[in-house]
């Protein structure tokens, strides 16, 4: 049989955002994925040479929408750790509530688009219609439904109410409940396990190899959560990865539909402990020198690279975010599986092709 | 949070090094290049069981740089993209989009000085 080359996206039903594969197949089994960029490339990183410190936060906002939140806190954290800036504690209390928050919407976004491209209509409405819960808890607490824009270095810029503390929880148990609704059609349906089970598989070593993280990385049955990092208040919470073993895409939406129970509880937890005080210190001077930070984002590890000089401009701002590592796995991923299952396959890396080319 | 440091190593022992650090199960995290006066600093990030280790290289602009694809083959995406952003070159890239991985066209955006 002769190989052929077929262009799969950048327009394509299944995906979101523009994503290239050339794929090399052979009797309907894909041989090479080869993956093709450049069609919303924006260069924000090199924005710090303009922006300041200040500014750049609404600029790394803007790397995602979906993960803007986390990418703030991991800039905001990465650079008070270079100027040794002490955030107050309720301050971090309220950044993990809004990180798990926005951990929530996107799991919640991605359910819905993992159900619609294996053609689950009902299952992808009745997933975005329990994140439009999560929005609505954004737009009243951080006057935004999508781009949570409450990190300042130093703090946040908005507090949570007690009248806002109660709504969340019983928000968050209304949530639970539609979520446990779902549990059996979506571990127990035949056409989802027929979709989902068996295929993409990515062992722990070749996950590890070829530098995946987040869920992709923990479905395969590896431990590793940025989170453990105690960033925020993560240190004064208790919560174990969620992991799977099977390194398919079932195991990838398993780990993804766990880790929405796994916020909720930490997100019950952080309003448990909330302590009363400040919630911002003033930042005076600028940072000097080189650092990193990582943060676990809902698609894993995001990785800030930074370069100062005392100047209110950083000399260099470097962000690796967890889709550009998890592009390698997915080419390893798609290398041997039926041409049919390319669209499943790519979606169950939860793809986002705007961090990816910021 | 752990705090940072790193090791700066010569161009020529890059290779070896990095495979000490596959051979130990480290996973490759990042690779970030930064244009300092006419020369460049690579730091290679590397992880186990959520400790990094940093190692840096400092090139000049015309110095091919040894790809770690050899060892890591995710490594590509990483050196395609400082290929296009400072177009710095890796000998060796398994998969080498030619400084076009983001551009159609070769723009070093990010390269200081650019004429």
């Amino acid at each position: 049989m002769p190989k052929t080359i077929i262009p799969f996206g950048p327009q394509h039903p299944v995906l979101p955002e523009p994503l290239h594969f050339s794929l090399t197949v052979e009797d309907e089994i894909v041989q090479e994925a080869i993956p093709g960029f450049g069609y919303v490339h924006r260069g924000l990183e090199k924005l710090c040479e303009i922006k300041d410190i200040h500014k750049m936060i609404q600029v790394v906002e803007r790397v995602c929408g979906i993960c803007s939140k986390i990418h703030a806190l991991c800039y905001c954290e990465g650079i008070e750790q270079m100027m040794g800036v002490e955030v107050p504690p309720r301050a971090k209390y309220l950044r993990t509530i809004w990180s798990e928050l926005h951990r929530m919407h996107s799991h919640l976004l991605w359910l819905g688009l993992f159900a619609d491209s294996f053609g689950f209509e009902s299952l992808f409405y009745h997933f975005w219609r329990i994140r439009e819960k999560i929005l609505d808890i954004n737009e009243k607490t951080a006057g935004n439904r999508i781009i949570v824009s409450v990190n300042i270095l130093g703090g946040v810029k908005r507090d949570l109410s007690t009248e806002d503390q109660k709504w969340i929880l019983a928000e968050l148990k209304e949530i639970e409940n539609k979520l446990e609704e779902v549990k059996d059609t979506l571990f127990k349906d035949y056409t989802i396990s027929k979709r989902t089970k068996g295929k993409g598989i990515l062992s722990a070593e070749e996950a590890l190899y070829l530098g995946a993280v987040g869920p992709v990385l923990r479905a395969s049955g590896v431990a590793q959560d940025c989170r453990q990092l105690q960033y925020a208040a993560f240190s004064e919470l208790d919560f174990e990865p969620v992991i799977a073993q099977e390194g398919d895409s079932f195991a990838r939406m398993q780990v993804r539909y766990f880790e929405l129970f796994q916020s909720i509880d930490l997100i019950r937890q952080a309003l448990s402990k909330i302590p009363e005080g400040p919630i911002s210190v003033k930042v005076k001077g600028y940072p000097e020198g080189e650092n990193v930070f990582r943060v676990e984002q809902p698609r894993g590890e995001v990785f800030y690279y930074f370069k100062a000089n005392g100047s209110k401009f950083l000399d260099r701002l470097r962000i690796r975010t967890p889709t550009f590592a998890n592009v390698p796995a997915l080419a390893k991923m798609l290398t041997g599986i039926e041409l049919a299952d390319v669209p499943v396959v790519i979606l169950s890396i939860d793809p986002c092709i705007s961090c990816t080319e910021r | 949070m752990e705090k940072f440091s790193y090791k700066i190593i010569n161009l020529q022992d890059l290779l070896t090094q990095v495979k000490e650090l596959r051979e130990k199960k480290y996973r490759l995290v990042s690779i970030s290049c930064t244009q300092v006066e006419e020369k460049f600093e690579l730091l290679y990030t590397f992880d186990l069981n959520l400790s990094l280790k940093h190692l840096k290289i400092i090139v000049a602009k015309d110095t091919p740089i040894p790809s770690l694809t050899c060892i890591y083959e995710g490594a590509f995406l990483l050196e395609n993209e400082i290929q296009d952003q400072f177009g710095l070159s890796f000998a060796k890239l398994n998969i080498d989009y030619k400084g076009q991985l983001f551009y159609p066209e070769k723009n070093p955006l990010f390269l200081k000085n650019n004429k």
